[in-house]
Parts: structure tokens; sequence; C-alpha cells
């Protein structure tokens, strides 16, 4: 079966961008999780839908590189967004997250509906970035994925100090002279990059999947914020690697079009949390139930 | 029956959209006060898990088994939560993104692999068949009536008639849950109870909005009534009133776009927020603007008269030489032009300008201003008097300050420094 | 007479609309080890943060040995209070101590030897030495505030800032702080700290800032740290300033703010 994965050189190539998003989105991840903004990374994913939509009926290209700059675009509007209305209004920061989650999301399945029904020609694929579809990638998608993800690691990891002091102590970052607005602006948009790019393997709906669980599970197995960002990266891999298999293998048939990349992904990377969790070495609930009776 | 000519169908899909957002408004207004929107949007995605895996177990579309199995699901979403921040390390956000999602995901796939035996796909899950009510209805009295708009009157009955009864417990609840266990309210049990009613919402609502839709039925209104209303009962009935004005709309624009009938008036409800938080009367963005370029207008009135007080107070002892507006721009530092607080002054009636444009004061100007100065030259004696400041510190902080000291407080200033001159020799008018 | 470390000219600090910090003027010479004391909510931590340049004045300014707080941050050391951030964070003490480094390598460089060599004397200063790969949530309160002072210490700035550095700790790390802080005044370095024990001020520190939204005295212990001065500080508060504090920021709230106190009559 793995051969026949293999065969290709498409879905070879498939499965290596998936990989990188995997990475990418578990290294960014757990920033947004260590600064406790974990769900502003929802809000960015589904409002990144009308981006794409609106890219689409300007350009009237499927190009992804097009799409995804429209997708940056609003995604980093509601972010934006959410901030401002917390800063200028007395409206709470998760009722403005809920708020511009889902009526950015409102526009964009509309835009979509709009889409499928209008007359304008090659628009095959956009709803695939609902839920994501690994087997409607096209090469050329490919090297935009690539690209995001290598751009997303390497600012992570050029700046890596700066990020783990703004989550740490922003008041200490900043009486250092690290600006934790320009610091939050830049890992907001890089966010926003990690997004658009798994937007056609893991969909706009659960993306965000890939931004918290990696994270979230490695911090069950170490202390050590370098140890969990490998780790994190690591869970992101082998969740996209695993999910975009099974989605590939999948027999399809004329009444049953296969399983959608994304939720698989999701799944995959769900029971790599459910392990964790379970057997974690530092805060696993076994961990934690065999040092309480131990010292207490 | 109707100028918009909708076929009674149709009409039946309106109604129902508004009996749905009518029911998700009022909890969303208690979710928005216990800062909880975002575990309605977890419960929302959570419930399609176990839609799904009722089908999957009972092989039937029965309404009332998937949504008893929804219901299941986003109990255990909330169950999940508080077992993940056990960890201590994972907060409550984390938690419930690692829930929702897995639990979202495995509703898609779930559906995804049954889709074939059934017409539900992923898409409906996200639209909502809003459109397709009136085909799935029950005969009452010679009337079809469709069984969502059944089963959504149903709760939303429910819901008025719970909130109503328990509105004291769930007010103190969400306010301040010490006090109000304190109290003997039994805090925990009350918000359990609101979470299994959102939940209760959130699953009837889904086949009509869809998903993530429902999200916006429970947050926008709560959101935008808040921004129009003070009082509790107020921000409720307006949150409500906007959920039923937002269904018509959302309907017909949905009708006219060809898009579907939850996402136009999830748009709508949007639409709706954004005017508010920027329109609303006394707490909108747009009011708040002008109030803040009318109290630097004001400022800088005040500034005027300070300059043409002052100007008086030292000509009447030399030859008095006319003071030009040239003058005045010039002294000012204000973002306001003077030119309009010069014109809005001579509106009022404060100052007079000569026919060779030179300023000078009314009576009521001189009134004001001696005011003014009696605030400023209080205000340096008192800093001077009490938090002892060096002369040379006084002027600028009086200068800032003028402007908010009435005449009750400047009485009770003079009171405390009990002197008729300032720090540098000036008398204080009275 | 000492050079100037921090003067400290007309300040004025608002929070949401609401003065508080009124005309502080002051000067703290270099060298000396100064108290900041002052009842809750007299704007101690504000003064603190104000001095870094992290809070924008409303008016006045603070300089740092002649250049302004935004440019010298960097000679200042920083400790802010243990509560301000989440102990649960990954990261072992070691790293705590060696983002004090951060600032002077400035962006993408990463810490060198020298640089680990530097956090090892720091947190052999501190007495914490084998605690260094421990995660910092297995620290006591006293040990929390160590790796903190660590922490300033491998910044080696010229001014060190202190937010309640004795609150909450035992009696060992409190003899151990003291003691740092008096090396630190040896080697010139000036230091400033809002302390909360009337008790001890005199034995700790050789001068003290009383502040109480205004400034109400400022200077050598035996100068200023007087009953009459202590009675201005924390007894009864100034009406008048109350009133006019809440006068500004209702007048402005009106115009700026929905106004959910008006004032009345």
């Amino acid at each position: 079966m793995s051969l026949l994965l293999l065969d290709s050189y498409n879905s070879r190539i498939v499965l290596i961008s998936t990989m990188l998003l995997g990475m990418a989105s578990g290294i960014v991840g757990l920033f947004t999780l260590l600064r406790r903004r974990s769900l502003i990374g929802d809000c960015v994913a589904h409002a990144s839908l009308p981006g794409i939509c609106t890219a689409f009926l300007m350009s009237h290209t499927r190009d992804f590189f097009v799409l995804s700059l429209g997708a940056i675009f609003s995604g980093l509007l509601s972010a934006w967004l959410v901030s401002a209305l917390c800063a200028r209004t007395k409206i709470k920061e998760d009722a403005a997250t809920a708020l511009a989650l889902s009526t950015f999301f409102a526009g964009g399945l509309a835009l979509s509906k709009m889409i499928q029904t209008s007359p304008i020609g090659n628009k095959a694929g956009i709803e695939s970035y609902i839920f994501g579809n690994a087997s409607t990638i096209i090469q050329q998608d490919l090297y935009v994925v690539v690209g995001v993800s290598l751009f997303c690691i390497s600012v992570i990891g050029l700046m890596f100090k700066e990020f783990v002091i703004l989550c740490f102590d922003q008041n200490f970052g900043a009486s250092q002279g690290f600006s934790p607005l320009l610091l939050d602006l830049i890992l907001m948009t890089i966010l926003c990059f990690c997004t658009a790019a798994g937007l056609p393997a893991v969909g706009a709906v659960l993306i965000v999947a890939l931004l918290i669980i990696p994270p979230a599970s490695a911090r069950l197995w170490t202390d050590n914020i370098r140890y969990m960002a490998a780790l994190s990266a690591l869970f992101g891999m082998l969740s996209a690697l695993i999910g975009t298999a099974i989605s590939a293998l999948m027999p399809s048939s004329p009444s049953f079009s296969g399983l959608p990349t994304g939720p698989l992904i999701v799944l995959t990377a769900a029971s790599f949390f459910i392990v964790s969790l379970l057997f974690g070495t530092s805060h696993g609930l076994l961990h934690r139930l065999n040092t309480k009776g131990g010292m207490r | 029956m109707n100028d918009l000519g909708l076929a009674p169908e149709e009409l039946w899909v309106i109604a129902t959209c508004m009996v749905c957002g009518l029911a998700c408004a009022i909890p969303g207004v208690f979710l928005m006060l216990s800062r909880s929107s975002l575990l309605a949007d977890g419960i929302a995605h959570a419930t399609l898990a176990g839609i799904g895996m009722a089908f999957l177990i009972f092989k039937s579309r029965n309404p009332a088994l998937l949504a008893g199995g929804a219901f299941c699901a986003g109990l255990i979403t909330v169950f999940l939560i508080v077992g993940i921040q056990k960890t201590r390390v994972l907060k409550s956000d984390t938690a419930l993104g690692v829930v929702f999602t897995s639990l979202f995901a495995l509703g898609v796939v779930i559906i995804s692999t049954v889709a074939h035996d059934v017409d539900l796909d992923p898409g409906c899950v996200l639209y909502g068949l809003a459109e397709f009510i009136p085909f799935d209805s029950r005969n009452i009295y010679g009337i079809e009536v469709p069984k969502a708009f059944l089963s959504l009157t149903t709760v939303l009955c429910a819901t008025v008639i719970g909130y109503t009864l328990f509105w004291k417990e769930l007010v103190i609840t969400t306010f301040d849950p010490v006090v109000a266990k304190i109290q003997g309210v039994p805090a925990l049990a009350v918000r359990l109870i609101f979470l299994v009613s959102v939940t209760i919402t959130v699953v009837v609502s889904f086949e009509v909005v869809g998903s993530i839709l429902v999200v916006a039925l429970l947050v926008a209104p709560a959101i935008g009534a808040s921004m129009l209303s003070r009082s509790l009962i107020g921000i409720t009935l307006l949150s409500g009133f906007l959920a039923v004005v937002a269904a018509p709309i959302g309907y017909l624009s949905a009708l006219h776009t060809n898009t579907p009938v939850a996402s136009m008036m999830g748009i709508t409800l949007g639409i709706m927020c954004a005017l508010a938080i920027t329109l609303a009367p006394s707490r909108g963005l747009v009011s708040l603007a002008i109030r803040r370029a009318l109290l630097r207008l004001r400022i800088t009135e005040d500034d005027i008269l300070g300059i043409l007080f002052r100007w008086h107070e030292t000509s009447s002892k030399i030859p008095t030489i006319p003071i030009k507006p040239t003058f005045i721009k010039s002294a000012l530092q204000s973002k306001t032009p003077a030119s309009i607080a010069l014109r809005t002054l001579q509106w009022k009636g404060s100052i007079l300008v000569a026919r060779d444009s030179s300023l000078r004061l009314t009576e009521q100007g001189l009134v004001e201003a001696k005011a003014l100065i009696r605030s400023h030259r209080l205000w340096e004696t008192y800093l001077a008097k009490h938090l002892g400041l060096a002369p040379d510190h006084l002027h600028e902080p009086s200068e800032r300050t003028e402007h908010y000291i009435g005449r009750a407080l400047a009485r009770d200033i003079a009171e405390e420094v009990a002197s008729d001159t300032d720090p540098h020799g000036r008398d204080i008018p009275s | 007479m000492q050079p100037t470390a921090i003067e400290v000219h007309d300040l004025c600090v608002t929070y949401d609309q609401k003065p508080v910090l009124w005309d502080i003027d002051l000067t703290v010479s270099s060298g000396s080890l100064t108290a900041i004391v002052g009842p809750n909510g007299a704007g101690k931590s504000t003064l603190l943060k104000a001095a870094m340049g992290l809070l924008q004045p409303t008016s006045g300014y603070v300089s740092i040995f002649d250049s302004t707080a935004k440019r010298a941050v960097r000679s200042i050391g920083y400790v802010p209070q243990r509560e301000s951030v989440d102990w649960d964070f990954p990261i072992s003490v070691e790293e705590v101590v060696l983002m004090g480094r951060y600032g002077r390598l400035g962006l993408f460089r990463r810490p060198s030897k020298y640089d680990r060599k530097i956090v090892a004397e720091c947190l052999d200063k501190v007495q914490m030495t084998e605690y260094a790969k421990r995660q910092i949530s297995q620290l006591s309160g006293g040990q929390q505030q160590r790796i903190f002072i660590a922490r300033a210490l491998a910044q080696q700035p010229d001014i060190y800032l202190m937010d309640e550095p004795f609150a909450g700790i035992d009696a060992a790390t409190e003899n151990t702080i003291v003691d740092i802080l008096k090396g630190l005044q040896k080697d010139g370095k000036t230091i400033v700290a809002v302390h909360h024990d009337l008790q001890t001020i005199p034995s700790y520190f050789d001068s003290v800032i009383l502040l109480n939204l205004r400034l109400i005295a400022c200077g050598k212990v035996q100068d200023v740290f007087t009953a009459e001065n202590l009675q201005k500080t924390f007894g009864g508060r100034l009406t008048i300033l109350d009133q006019v504090t809440e006068a500004v920021r209702t007048g402005q709230q009106r115009h700026t703010q929905d106004s959910e106190t008006e004032v009345k009559g």
C-alpha cells in the first residue's frame, strides 16, 4: 500500500508538503498556545474563507498563491478586528473572537455558494478549502505550501528567544527593548501564513487543530521549551503524514467521494493527544496519579 | 397574504429562523456575560460527533435520537475540558480547542463515511438546511407545520419559562459566583443547567443554521444589544429583537443572491453588530469620536478665554493693545483649529470680534473666564501648598486640570487653601 | 554630591482617564539604595513602569543618566512582581536567567558561552546553582524571587528597578537579597525597590521615596523617613485630590468613554 502511495511523484510531493505544514503549524502553534491565544487561530482560520473567495472572484484564477494572499489578508483583518474591539469597546475577547469568527465564516460560506452557482469557469475545488482535500492539490499549490512552511519555521527559528520572552514575561521583554506589539504582530502574521498554507490539505474549519493539538500534546511530555517545539513539530508532521496517507489510500467509488483529508489529520493528531494525556511523562494523568501517590 | 409575494413555505422558513434566532439570543446574552462565548462555539462543533455516533449506533435518522447523541457530545465536551485542565499546564482555551476540533473532525469523518446512506453531508453541517424546513412537516389541525418550527418553538418556550423562573439565580451566578454560593444559590448547579440549556438550543438550532453559524446567532445579537442598552433586561429583549429582525432580512437577501439562508442571517447579524458598535447613541465609536472632538473644542475655547482674560488683566495697567486672532492661534497648541473655537465662542456670545478683527470678552465671557481662571489659580495654590510643587511646576498641571474643576469643587478647594492670591502673587478671581 | 541616576520631571500618569501619579518630581542619585514606600494604589509600580518607558506619561519625562528612558532602557535591570508571570511556563531556571542577556544580544543572535558563564555566576550569587536545570514551577516563592533577581543581575545594568522583591519570601532569601543589594551598591550600582515593611527600611536602604499619588518626600532615610512624613503618606488621603481625580476621570470619560459613573449634582 505504502508503495502505491510513494509511486507517483505527485503523491510524494503532497506528503512532503503536508508534513512540512504539520511541522510549521506545530511550532507556530506552540507560541500561540503559550501566549494564551490558541483560539485566535480558530478565528483567523475561519476568517480566511471569505478572503479566498474574494480573491477568486476578483482574479478568476485558481492560482493558490493569489488565493492565499486573500486568505492572509482577511485572516489578519479578523485578528486586528478582535484586538481593536477589545481595545476600543467594552466587548470581551472571547465574545469578540466568536463574533469575528462566525460572521467572517458566514460571509465565506455565502461567497463560496455564489461562486458555485456563478458562470465563472475554473472554479472546481474552491469548496475543498473548507475541509481540505489533498487529492485536489496541484503542483503549484505545493510550492506555495512548502515555501510558506519553510518561511514560518525559519522566522520562529531566528526569533526563538524573542518569542519565548514575549510569551513568558512581556513586560520584562519590553524593558529589554523587545516591543511586544511588534512581536505580536509578527506572530499573528506567521499564524495567518501558516493557516493559509494549511487550507488545501486541512481546510479552513480544522486547520486550527494543527495549531493547538500538537503543542498541547507536546506540553504533556516535557517542561523544556526546545524539546517541546521539536516534539510539537514531530506530532504535527506525523499527524499530517498518517492522515494524508489514510485519505489517499481510502478507496473512492461513485457513491462515496472518499474522506476529506483535514478531519483525518485532525483525528490522527487527536489520538496522539489522547496517548499524551494518559502517558505524558511530565504532566500526563497517569504520571500525576503516580506522583500524587508517592508524595502525599 | 403578503406584499413580498412569498409562498407559505417561504414564510415558514422565515418564521422558523425567527424562532431559532430568538431561542439562541436569550442564552447568548448570558454566554457573553459569563465570558464563555467560545465555549458555545466548542459545543456547537462537538455536537456533530454526537449526531454522527448516534446515527452509526442506531442506524436511524430519528431526530430525537440524533439530538440525544448531540446532547451527549455537548456534555462530553464540557467534561473533557474539565479533565484536561486537571493537568494544570493546559489552560481552558487550549483544552477547548483540542476537544472541539477533535470531535468535529470525528463527526465529519463519520458523516462522510455514511453519506451515501443518508442525505446528510459535511456541506449541510456548515450551511444548515433552512431552505428545506417546510419539506419535513406535520399536519396540525389542518395546517402543515414544519417539524423544525415545532421543536424550536418548544425549546424557545422552555427557555423563556426557565430563564424567567431562575432569572435572579442566573444573574447572580453569572455576575459573582462566590457571592451566589454564600447566599445559598447552588452556583455550580445553575451553571451546569445553563450550559445544558445552551447545548439543547445548539442541538435543535443546528439543523436549521448549521454548526458554525449557530455561534453567530448566539453571540452577535447579545453583542449588538450590549452596545445599545445598559440594563440586563434591556439587553436580553433587544438581542431577541435583533435576532428576530435578522431572520427576514437574511432570508430575503439569501433569496436575491442565491446563497444559504443561514450564512446570510449570520452576515446580517454581523452587519447589525458593526452598526451598533459604530453608531450606538451613547457608546458607539462615532459618538465617542464626536464627544472627544467636542471635549477638545471646549478645552480650546477655555484656553482662548484664559488668554483673553489674562490679556485684560495685564492691559488694565498698560495701554490697551487689541488682541488679534493670529496671536491666539500662535499661543494655542491645541489640535482643534482656533478659528472654529473662536467662531463657536462668538456664536455663544462669549467674545466680540471688532471691525479690525480684534477680540474682546463680553460680560458673559468675562464671567466664564473668571470661573476658569479661578479654577486654574486655586489648583495652582493647592498644588503648591499640599503637594509642595515648585512654582515653575504649577502652570502645566493646572492647565490640564482647570477644565474639569466645577463650581462646587472650586468652592471646596477655596476653603481648603484659604488664600486670595495664587503662588505667583496674582489675584484669584471670585 | 553624587551624580543623578534617575531624574523624574513633572511626571503625570493616567490609567483609564484616572490620574494615578500627580506631577512627580524627584531625583535618585547614582549609587543609592532607595525604597519606594506608600499604601496600596499609591502608584508605586506605575512609577517604576513609567521610569522604564513602559507607560506613556500624560506629561513630564524620566531621564536615565541624562538620556531618555526609552533609549536607556537596556541599562535598567527590571525585577517585576512575581505574580506577573505564569510559573507553569515550560522553561528552566537557567533559561529564565539567560533572558537577562537577550536585550544585549539583540535580534536573531543566540547566546554565547560567555553569556552562559555570566548566567552561571549570577545563579551562584543568588545561591541557586543547584537548581539551574529545574523547571520553574517546582520553585518556592523565595526561589522564584531569587531567579528574578539573578535575571536582572545577568543584564549587568547600572540601575536596578525592583517591584516588591521582598514580598512573600522566606527569611533566608530575604537575607540573601539584602546582601546582594548591598554588594551591588558597593559596586556603584543604583537600586530602587518598592518595599512594604517599614521596620526594615532604615537597615536595608539609605534613601526613600514616599509616595501616595503625589510625592510626599524623597531623600536620605535619616532626613525624610520621619513620623510626620509617614503620617502624610499613610494617614488620611487628601480628599480634595481624590475629588479632583474623580472629576478629571468623569469629565474625560463623559467625552471619551460611555459614562457609567456620572457625577451627581
